[in-house]
């Protein structure tokens, strides 16, 4: 590109018709070098090496690495944003995804890679990131990804995070297959069956390969609502985090917890964990204390919601417990 | 580098700040309009990646980078001008007869290597064989059914016999023909540059999108061939191989709405069945005795049909509805016109029979005449420096072009008469909101009459000189009477609305204004031009000329439909779709207010909790048919959404306590501009079909993030449409389902479960 010359802060405050003839000096320049003639055969996909940035980040294990090169080339990845401070969304759409990596395999690592990226890079060091990808089980193959604010700030807006605001921050997922150009976006709130099997689907060699389908009709539905209403609610809320009897996940198993807290607690812990950790609530400050990687998120139910969702871990829990006293019993008659 | 958590909050709003201010000048960057390098001598960078300009960055970059919308360098021209191209018109379609079979099967005629047409999918036979029955495969894979309709009842065409097929429309989804181009001056398109129509089996798509004319009580097959590449990164950057075509608003099964997860792959159809059902048969006119509920006989009289005429729909379109992907596939060229006839609405403005509304049109043929009656897709495009189509698949806001095409052609001329014509206006872009207005060689406005909303007439024809905002999708018919020019006069067709990103409009231009163009909007201005002239050829009849001397003798009369009345619902609905809200801003906490974070896209149902999309989510039930009620639609503030109701039109009530124009007033719709913080309320009831439908953001680019929300409704005849719809998964080798999750609140029936 010509030179145009040094332009200090002070003719950069040129008046408007001056700062726009630059402007579209620059577009002019910008478009004269990119107007190659159209390549014979069928183009390559535009996003390549040329659209992502070779710039450097840096990992929660505090490596240095260049994000095109290192991460992006020749590899399936699977990209989201967040910050370590974001209370309400962030937890969720990790623990989500931690629950899909779970399902990939060993293919997490070998060919198919999560990246998360901080918006929050000067907040968000590699300590920091270390501490969020072992809260929520990242190990290998999964990145906790921080760099220099303009770094961040060109990479984000590359893959489409183009926010205004840390609040309004994109929550989709971005998959990407560098080695065939194809990008595309996908949900963490969808079925995670159908995440898992998008990302499998972004190698060409699975898409080749036959899955066989063995149905013959359509299965018969349900009818009527399920008996307990609050399933859906904790399948898609809470057990990315929680399990009911299975132990610790990210946060506390939550078998029994109907009878461990009082009704009302947990009633206003549901709806509003912020406002109790604002308060400085002693059940809330211990749940942090012993869950330091993370806080239990807001996640906007109403009452109803909590009332349903309190009547399924309420029968859940009878069952756990059920099963429990029989595992016990086996383990006794031994 | 890295602040620490206990860093004050001060200094974290400093931080955030800093990143604002960075935003417009890295938008700039990641697009190649500038180099680090150029910010690094300007000074506009440090090379410690810290903005040098904290606070005086603004006017610098505004007027700097935020100029071009697409967020990348300007389409290139080629030396195009406008207006010295002809309009192309849509390419009609032609029906093929369909006939029963002794199996009660669709057969086309003999000698067609189409298989029949049937009421359950092949997919239902292939998946019979362990294996896959192979006469059933795929053709072009060997993989997977030849049918991508789903298997079973589920997917069943509702209410068969009662509306068997009568004409086979035989389309295919398929790379662009080797002459395709937006003008002549510009390169033709890669085959992978645009997928779009073609009439037959396994064809090359068309640079001009089709138009089918149907019409009530003639029910339609629509097979869909998907032939597009196999390997689906041969795509040129952007667009998916995978189809679902959706018939904008037609009232049909939901097996046949195209927008229920039943995407299909290459190498395989699927049948769609379009009955030209008029809404509400099975409650009102239900023995079909009323003229005004009819289809043209195709001489000269009627097929009555049962129905409520005041639902009689007439300007409609279809599209691509592959969630995650709708944005590119529609703008890569998955799109269609589709005009249905009726006895009032009959397409011939001579015919007088008590019924037809004698709309301009043309004579020459029985109805459907579209010599005075013309589609007019208005969409946005961008391209690269090579002329290619671009699309940026990271632009999350919604995708604005800057060259602004009718019917695929860049700003055409169209040669009319001096006399009536009708203009059916699609808004055809992805993010774009346009505002027209008809504009006379010194500057003034033409008045014209407005006829119909989303294809839906007005009880009175509205009297405007310009119209109001057109959100994507939305539907404006207007007829504009140029017998006050003479042979020579131009007009022009003007967009004087101004839009530099995807969350809303920014301001409506003066006429003066839009005609001088805008340097930070290329799509403002005028983008069609009609030139009044002698004569014109037919294109109903090719080879007959119509001339500026004949009588026209089309009507708009002063009443075109009757008013479907407000009642009493059975039941409320309120659906919010919210964006994350900007940060609160509450005096009490400044500075040190907490930045919080919103579930994005959400959508509230009745104030319950929120949710993000899951095509796997039953967020309202309908329990049954024919029961009124009322919807009331919001949204935050800051940006735009034209929100799109599948299946049914709703009648507008208002828009809380904002103005609420003359075009939409008790006007049926199917989508509505939402305008940033604001709500519409209108009166919907369900009827004839059953299954899993939807409603969501016509901004494909925020339908394919997740501003979408799926209802069913449990109607129809068949035993199946009593229960809830699965949701199908395809694949390659079939396709699987899915149990959905029904959302609580969106269940109006009484609890079955005690609480606590």
């Amino acid at each position: 590109m010509p030179d145009i010359g040094e332009v200090s802060w002070t003719q950069a405050k040129l008046p408007w018709p001056v700062a726009v003839a630059i402007a579209v000096a620059v577009a002019v320049l910008a478009f004269v070098a990119l107007a190659a003639p159209p390549s014979p055969g069928n183009p390559r996909s535009p996003w390549n090496e040329t659209y992502f940035p070779n710039l450097p980040v840096v990992t929660h294990d505090g490596r240095e690495l260049k994000f095109y090169d290192d991460l992006i080339k020749d590899k399936i990845v699977v990209i989201n944003f967040f910050y370590s401070s974001c209370s309400n969304i962030c937890p969720l759409t990790t623990a989500r995804l931690s629950q899909v990596k779970d399902m990939l395999g060993d293919r997490v690592g070998r060919d198919i890679f999560f990246y998360s990226i901080t918006l929050d890079p000067l907040l968000d060091g590699p300590d920091t990131l270390k501490k969020y990808a072992e809260t929520y089980n990242a190990g290998p193959g999964w990145l906790f990804l921080t760099g220099k604010p303009d770094d961040i700030d060109l990479i984000r807006h590359k893959l489409g995070e183009r926010s205004r605001s840390l609040a309004e921050h994109r929550n989709d997922v971005m998959l990407g297959n560098d080695a065939t150009g194809e990008w595309g976006r996908n949900s963490a709130f969808t079925d995670l069956e159908q995440l898992a099997a998008a990302i499998r689907e972004m190698d060409p060699v699975w898409r080749e390969q036959v899955q066989p389908v063995t149905v013959a009709a359509a299965p018969a539905p349900p009818v009527v609502l399920s008996d307990t209403p609050g399933q859906g609610l904790f399948l898609k809320a809470c057990a990315a985090c929680h399990t009911i009897g299975e132990g610790t996940r990210v946060g506390p198993d939550l078998a029994g917890v109907t009878a461990r807290r009082d009704h009302g607690w947990l009633t206003s812990f549901l709806m509003a964990p912020d406002d109790m950790r604002a308060r400085k609530d002693p059940i809330a400050v211990a749940l942090d204390a012993e869950f330091p990687g993370t806080k239990m998120p807001n996640l906007n139910l109403s009452p109803g919601d909590v009332a349903d969702l309190m009547t399924y871990l309420a029968a859940k829990s009878g069952k756990a417990a059920a099963n429990q006293s029989v595992h016990g019993d086996v383990r006794s008659a031994q | 580098m890295y602040i620490d958590h206990r860093e004050s909050r001060r200094r974290q709003k400093e931080a955030q700040d800093a990143r604002n201010n960075r935003a417009e000048i890295v938008k700039a960057l990641s697009h190649g309009q500038i180099t680090r390098r150029d910010l690094v001598r300007w000074g506009t960078l440090t090379m410690g990646g810290v903005l040098a300009l904290k606070n005086g960055l603004s006017p610098f970059a505004r007027s700097a980078f935020a100029d071009v919308p697409t967020g990348t360098p300007r389409s290139p021209l080629f030396g195009a001008t406008k207006f010295s191209q002809a309009l192309h018109r849509l390419e009609v379609l032609q029906p093929t007869p369909l006939t029963r079979s002794p199996e009660g099967h669709a057969q086309f005629p003999i000698g067609s290597s189409e298989p029949s047409a049937k009421r359950l999918s092949y997919h239902t036979d292939f998946s019979a064989v362990p294996g896959g029955d192979p006469r059933f495969v795929n053709p072009l894979t060997g993989r997977g059914p030849m049918e991508g309709r789903p298997p079973g009842e589920f997917f069943a065409h509702q209410r068969w016999d009662e509306f068997f097929p009568k004409v086979a429309y035989v389309l295919s989804m398929g790379q662009c023909e080797a002459d395709t181009y937006f003008h002549d001056n510009m390169p033709p398109q890669h085959p992978n540059s645009i997928w779009s129509c073609g009439a037959g089996r396994f064809a090359r798509g068309r640079a001009i999108p089709p138009l089918i004319k149907g019409r009530y009580g003639e029910p339609i097959l629509f097979r869909m061939y998907n032939n597009l590449p196999v390997d689906r990164h041969q795509n040129n950057g952007f667009g998916r191989n995978e189809i679902a075509t959706h018939f904008h608003n037609a009232h049909n099964g939901a097996e046949s709405d195209g927008a229920n997860n039943a995407y299909h792959f290459p190498g395989t159809f699927f049948d769609y069945r379009w009955g030209t059902t008029l809404a509400r048969r099975d409650k009102i006119n239900k023995l079909g005795t009323d003229r005004r509920a009819s289809g043209p006989n195709g001489n000269g009289g009627l097929t009555l049909v049962p129905g409520d005429f005041r639902e009689l729909q007439g300007t409609m379109w279809f599209h691509d509805h592959r969630f995650f992907f709708t944005a590119e596939n529609v703008y890569k060229g998955n799109l269609g016109g589709v005009n249905y006839y009726s006895g009032p609405d009959r397409g011939h403005e001579e015919l007088d029979d008590g019924v037809n509304l004698r709309l301009p049109s043309g004579t020459l043929l029985d109805y459907g005449n579209l010599d005075f009656d013309v589609n007019l897709m208005i969409s946005d495009a961008a391209t690269k420096p090579d002329g290619q189509l671009f699309f940026d698949i990271f632009d999350t806001d919604g995708f604005l072009g800057d060259i602004m095409l009718v019917n695929q052609t860049f700003a055409p001329f169209f040669e009319v008469l001096p006399r009536k014509y009708r203009f059916r206006l699609l808004n055809a872009c992805m993010a774009r909101f346009l505002q027209l207005a008809l504009v006379d060689a010194r500057g003034r406005a033409v008045s014209f009459d407005f006829i119909a909303n989303d294809g839906n007439f007005v009880v009175n024809p509205i009297k405007l000189s310009e119209l109001d905002q057109q959100g994507t999708a939305e539907r404006y018919d207007i007829v504009v009477d140029f017998s006050q020019f003479k042979v020579g006069d131009k007009i022009r067709l003007v967009n004087l609305l101004k839009q530099r990103n995807g969350r809303k409009p920014d301001e409506k231009l003066s006429i003066g204004a839009a005609l001088a163009g805008d340097s930070q909007d290329p799509a403002v201005g005028p983008l069609l031009e009609f030139r009044i002239a002698g004569q014109v050829a037919s294109v109903d009849v090719p080879g007959v000329t119509h001339y500026a001397t004949a009588n026209d003798r089309s009507r708009v009369p002063s009443t075109l439909t009757q008013q479907i009345p407000i009642v009493q619902p059975v039941r409320t609905r309120h659906v919010e779709f919210k964006h994350n809200e900007l940060n609160r801003v509450d005096s009490n906490c400044v500075p040190s207010c907490e930045d919080k974070d919103f579930l994005p896209w959400v959508i509230r149902v009745n104030g319950e909790a929120t949710h993000s999309l899951n095509a796997n989510r039953i967020s309202m039930l309908i329990p049954k048919p024919g029961e009124v009620e009322h919807w009331t639609y919001t949204t935050g503030g800051g940006w735009d959404h034209p929100i799109h109701l599948h299946f049914e039109e709703g009648v507008t009530i208002n828009r809380g306590g904002a103005y609420l124009p003359p075009t939409e007033r008790l006007a049926r719709k199917d989508v509505w501009r939402l305008r940033p913080g604001g709500t519409v309320k209108f009166q919907v009831q369900f009827g004839e079909f059953g299954g899993s439908y939807v409603n969501h953001c016509h901004n494909t680019v925020h339908e394919d993030f997740g501003m979408l929300l799926r209802y069913q409704v449990l109607g129809g005849t068949g035993p199946m449409q009593l229960a809830v719809s699965p949701t199908p998964i395809p694949s390659p080798d079939g396709i699987t389902f899915a149990t959905p999750e029904i959302l609580p609140e969106g269940d109006p029936r009484p609890r079955n479960v005690a609480k606590k």
